[in-house]
């Protein structure tokens, strides 16, 4: 979520209150968290779908609109300028506007460019779905404008705080924005640019050229907005020319001609949408006599306006900022906190005391075994499935899933089998008082080549020993005191197995008849020594899922 | 007193006591019983910590025959100079006897028998005379040189005895003192005999000093109770295992049934059947873990047919939709699930109401590992889908869930996810820790209802279980929670995993 700071003096002016209290709770209300920083500062966490919000006016407005301070109103852009648009392939799509009489100094200029590359870095997704140019309005040669692709070798520009004309090309391999953001837009030789009369004023989503720049003297504010998704790009040139019309400054639009097309920017036109009273009703769990009394002062307090209202529906206008609204039931929220979450009053659900849940085997399984090895004096662990390779291949020449982006080498993997994680254990905590036993019940990943995902999950129990010398038959004895109490000790028998890892000829397989439901043995001292373990372990796994059909077929349907 | 058995040492050296009836020196002791010194003082000790005896310290004088005084064991000087004297009739020159005896002991004879009247010094011109006068046997001297021979102690009376003193005196007995330990009875002689006869006692209990009633006649020893035992660690459960346990059990009693899936997943059930647009931020691959290949996603045909609509235009669930192009692709890449809603959500597809599900299970997000940061952590997901289930209905839930789980007061705070509408947080009250951020919930969107093929209302909720566990354990490192390292769960002590936590009504 986007954060944004600013001094609690500039707040409390822009929101018109000095009640601090009173605005934190607000925010609250409006989905933001607040922390103050040091003795003056504020810092904002903004909900990421409320991009109007993304600014310190547009915060303030909110608030404002909450508390009742201010009502939603109307404006009309002026019209004042003319874009022709050439759509150069890779960013189509351009929409612009400028809103005069911003207050700005070397404060707000600050966050002025902090709430673009906001925009920039969570919707714009880095500048690839739409990028910003902010420029002064005074310094803008021509309202004529034109967007479309350019050569880069033979059109020139002065970016942004240079000193010299310099080709295109130049901008885009010697700028740092150009080494950033230079490839995104490029298609071979050609690169978007928007044109002032003859003048590049910017060339999207790179940078913009010097002769338009910001001052903090600047009052008139144009934007360009230029990106791959027309709703977005307009979306977001709405929520610009919302924050920087806080300070009621005239608005000033165009018209964008696209080959096939007129678009008029900005869109301040407030949308109707028609609620359903008795989805609202229905979805909130508020009578709709309640919510006929209650909806228009909440809509209104969220920036709405209300048109009219009955049983049946809500017909309400949705302010031009607001690109989040995609369906009612995005209005039926603001209801909700328009009436406030701790107005609205909680219902409790009914429980089912008739319908107990069935005996699940496989829980009774876990809790058996758990209960057996806690009295057999295993300690049980809780270990990351996450997993080095290295440390899997040494103990199964199993598949196992390998992570692509891993952090790691030592989370490169997620494990197959819970053996290599208890060794991990048993090696770190060789410093501890001998023996060490512990167990673990958990699931692995298994290679499923029927499946659609080719991977499946398998609930399995190890148990291990360590000590300064290891005596099979202890483990051994406690296997079949786990097998016992889990009622199955009768047809169990141990074949000799070879494995990866372990010692030959003290290695078996754990079968019930002639399933394998699990493996025991000693690892093999080459193991013991490459991972850095000093004692012997002897180590059981045990398949869970093979048992628990087992124990389903011999305890439950008998 | 308490009565306590001895150890063979000490009966033997209390049966002496009681044998010979009067304090003996430890010497003494050693010699009768043939041990050495060294042991007899250790069982004497623990004989005088028992209060059984005491030990007496006593300054005694001994006595030894000098080596002047083994040679005058048949005879003293005087003696000598006596019978020589008779030999010569009576009277003798003294240059005569200085022949005979040695200048020097002469000297001494001469002095000695003069002192006692037995003879009389006549000078006659330049002659010196020594003239017989009487005599008498210096048989008490010499039965004192010979007691002495070998050192021996100086009785009292003896110390006053003119003979002694004399042979003292005259070098011929050396007299010095010395402290010697004595050992004496500190009960009554009966008392003593008793303790003797309750012989050795019984260390061990043996199934034959039960059988045989041995434990009748001889004492069960008593242990030595101050004294530290071997650290010894019991096998448990894991804290946090019983933690998810207690949860699963409130979910239960509530008429949750729990519900499950793969780690492993196409992006299609972690994101696209939840609304989540295909290039939303969080389906970045900085934040989620990948795995290599593609799920055959066909199979699944009508979902995917569903959530292409959804995502594109709305379908038909009256919203705009994300108005894009949607990947078939994408949506196939298998990645570790990073939340389990991806679980509860596609338990969902095709149920009819009334339904309540929930998993508790692992989930994976591309994170490194520090003290508030898991790459792998436990995520609670329950889902309620009802004919009429409601906003306030799911509020109401939540409330539920959280006073079982042990918090009473609660705040909801409006919030955002793509899949919820409207969505909240929860904050529960703990004290000392103030308010903390417990889960995150909301209703279902229509969009998601659609993909999933439901048409009633589902109240949804998500929350992390190691977070609210390390605050019921005061536990402030995440990583703590799957320490590979058995001494944090052997020192985990049991009565805090079972105290913390959830508790039912």
């Amino acid at each position: 979520m986007p954060v944004v700071r600013t001094s609690i003096a500039r707040l409390t002016r822009l929101v018109g209150i000095n009640d601090v209290e009173k605005i934190i709770e607000t925010l609250f209300n409006l989905k933001c968290e607040t922390e103050l920083e040091n003795s003056e500062g504020i810092a904002i966490e903004v909900p990421s779908e409320r991009i109007d919000m993304f600014s310190i006016e547009g915060i303030a407005y909110a608030i404002r609109l909450y508390l009742g301070l201010e009502k939603p109103r109307l404006t009309t852009p002026k019209p004042s300028f003319k874009v022709l648009v050439e759509p150069p392939t890779k960013r189509p799509y351009i929409a612009v506007a400028a809103v005069k009489g911003v207050e700005l100094d070397e404060n707000s200029l600050k966050e002025l460019i902090e709430f673009q590359e906001r925009l920039h870095t969570t919707y714009g997704r880095n500048r690839r779905r739409i990028a910003i140019g902010l420029h002064d309005l005074s310094k803008l040669p021509s309202s004529n404008l034109t967007y479309k692709e350019v050569d880069i070798n033979i059109s020139y520009m002065v970016p942004l705080f240079a000193k010299k004309r310099m080709t295109v090309k130049e901008v885009l391999v010697s700028t740092e924005q150009g080494k950033l953001y230079g490839e995104i837009s490029l298609n071979g030789d050609r690169h978007p640019a928007l044109f002032s009369g003859n003048e590049i004023i910017a060339l999207p989503p790179v940078i913009n050229s010097d002769i338009t720049r910001l001052d903090p003297t600047t009052r008139d504010i144009f934007v360009d907005v230029t990106g791959t998704d027309i709703n977005a790009v307009i979306s977001v040139l709405n929520s610009i020319v919302h924050s920087l019309m806080f300070y009621r400054g005239e608005v000033l639009g165009a018209e964008i001609v696209y080959p096939d097309r007129v678009l008029l920017a900005p869109d301040l036109d407030f949308k109707t949408i028609v609620v359903d009273m008795d989805f609202a009703s229905r979805w909130l769990g508020v009578p709709k006599d309640r919510l006929v009394s209650e909806v228009p002062k909440a809509l209104q307090r969220m920036g709405y306006i209300v048109q009219s209202i009955n049983l049946e529906q809500i017909e309400v206008k949705v302010p031009p900022y607001r690109g989040d609204i995609l369906h009612q039931v995005d209005v039926v929220e603001d209801i909700a906190i328009g009436i406030g979450y701790e107005n609205l009053g909680i219902e409790y659900i009914q429980t089912y005391p008739e319908k107990k849940p069935g005996k699940d085997s496989k829980k009774l399984m876990v809790e058996v075994l758990r209960e057996v090895l806690v009295g057999l004096g295993y300690i049980e662990v809780n270990t990351l499935s996450l997993i080095s390779s290295e440390i899997l291949k040494l103990v199964s020449d199993e598949p196992f899933p390998r992570i692509v982006n891993a952090l790691s080498k030592e989370l490169d993997a997620v494990r197959n089998s819970l053996i290599p994680s208890l060794l991990i254990t048993f090696k770190n905590s060789q410093y501890a008082t001998l023996p060490v036993k512990i167990f673990e019940i958990g699931e692995v990943v298994e290679r499923c080549n029927g499946c659609y995902n080719n991977w499946r999950n398998s609930l399995r129990a190890a148990f291990g020993v360590m000590d300064s010398e290891i005596r099979f038959e202890e483990i051994h004895a406690d296997l079949y005191s786990v097998l016992m109490e889990i009622g199955v000790s009768k047809d169990i028998s141990l074949e000799p197995y070879r494995r990866k890892g372990f010692i030959d000829g003290r290695c078996g397989l754990v079968k019930y008849r002639d399933s394998v439901i699990g493996v025991i043995g000693e690892i093999h001292p080459e193991v013991l020594k490459f991972i850095g373990l000093e004692y012997p372990v002897a180590i059981v796994e045990l398949y869970l899922e093979l048992l628990t059909d087992i124990i389903e077929e011999v305890y439950l349907n008998s | 007193m308490l009565i306590e058995p001895l150890s063979k040492g000490e009966q033997q050296i209390l049966s002496i006591l009681v044998k010979e009836r009067r304090e003996l020196p430890i010497e003494k002791i050693a010699e009768i019983t043939q041990l050495p010194q060294s042991s007899v003082s250790s069982f004497i000790e623990l004989l005088k910590n028992r209060g059984i005896i005491n030990i007496i310290e006593y300054e005694v004088s001994r006595a030894k025959t000098t080596d002047e005084g083994k040679l005058y064991i048949s005879k003293l000087p005087e003696e000598i100079l006596i019978n020589i004297l008779l030999e010569k009739g009576g009277l003798a020159d003294i240059t005569e006897i200085e022949n005979a005896m040695g200048k020097e002991i002469a000297n001494i004879a001469l002095g000695w028998a003069k002192r006692r009247g037995w003879v009389e010094v006549i000078k006659e011109g330049t002659k010196t005379l020594v003239r017989f006068v009487g005599y008498e046997s210096l048989n008490e001297h010499r039965s004192l040189l010979a007691k002495y021979l070998n050192e021996d102690e100086v009785p009292k009376d003896l110390e006053n005895n003119e003979v002694f003193k004399e042979l003292v005196r005259r070098k011929l007995i050396t007299v010095y003192r010395k402290k010697i330990k004595f050992v004496k009875l500190a009960i009554p002689i009966e008392k003593a005999e008793e303790i003797l006869r309750l012989g050795e006692g019984i260390s061990r209990l043996t199934r034959e000093v039960i059988v045989k009633d041995l434990w009748k006649t001889s004492i069960i020893k008593p242990y030595n109770l101050s004294a530290l035992p071997p650290t010894r660690y019991g096998g448990k459960k894991h804290f946090f295992k019983e933690f998810v346990k207690m949860i699963k059990e409130v979910m239960e009693s509530l008429g949750f049934e729990e519900v499950g899936d793969d780690y492993i997943i196409p992006e299609l059930w972690n994101f696209d059947i939840l609304f989540q647009a295909q290039d939303h931020p969080s389906r970045d691959i900085h934040d989620i873990l990948l795995v290599e290949g593609s799920a055959n996603i066909d199979v699944f045909r009508d979902v995917v047919e569903r959530v292409k609509n959804v995502h594109e235009y709305g379908g038909s669930s009256g919203s705009i939709g994300w108005r894009y192009q949607w990947s078939y692709s994408k949506a196939s890449r298998l990645i570790l699930r990073s939340h389990t809603t991806a679980v509860t959500a596609r338990a969902l597809i095709g149920r009819n109401p009334p339904a309540r599900l929930y998993v508790i299970a692992r989930v994976f997000r591309r994170d490194n590992p520090d003290a508030r940061h898991s790459p792998e952590f436990t995520n609670f997901d329950g889902v309620i889908m009802e004919k009429d289930f409601t906003f306030r209905k799911l509020l109401g839930l939540l409330t539920q869930i959280l006073r079982y789980l042990g918090i009473e007061k609660l705040k909801f705070k409006p919030s955002y996810f793509p899949f919820t509408e409207p969505s909240v947080e929860g904050y529960g009250y703990v004290p000392g820790y103030g308010w903390i951020e417990i889960f995150g919930a909301g209703m279902f969107r229509p969009e998601v209802l659609e993909i999933l093929g439901v048409k009633y209302p589902v109240g949804a909720w998500g929350m992390g279980v190691e977070r609210i566990a390390m605050i019921t354990y005061g536990i402030n490192d995440i990583r703590l929670i799957f320490a590979n390292d058995v001494d944090y769960m052997r020192k985990f002590p049991t009565i805090k995993v079972l105290v913390s936590g959830v508790r039912c009504p």
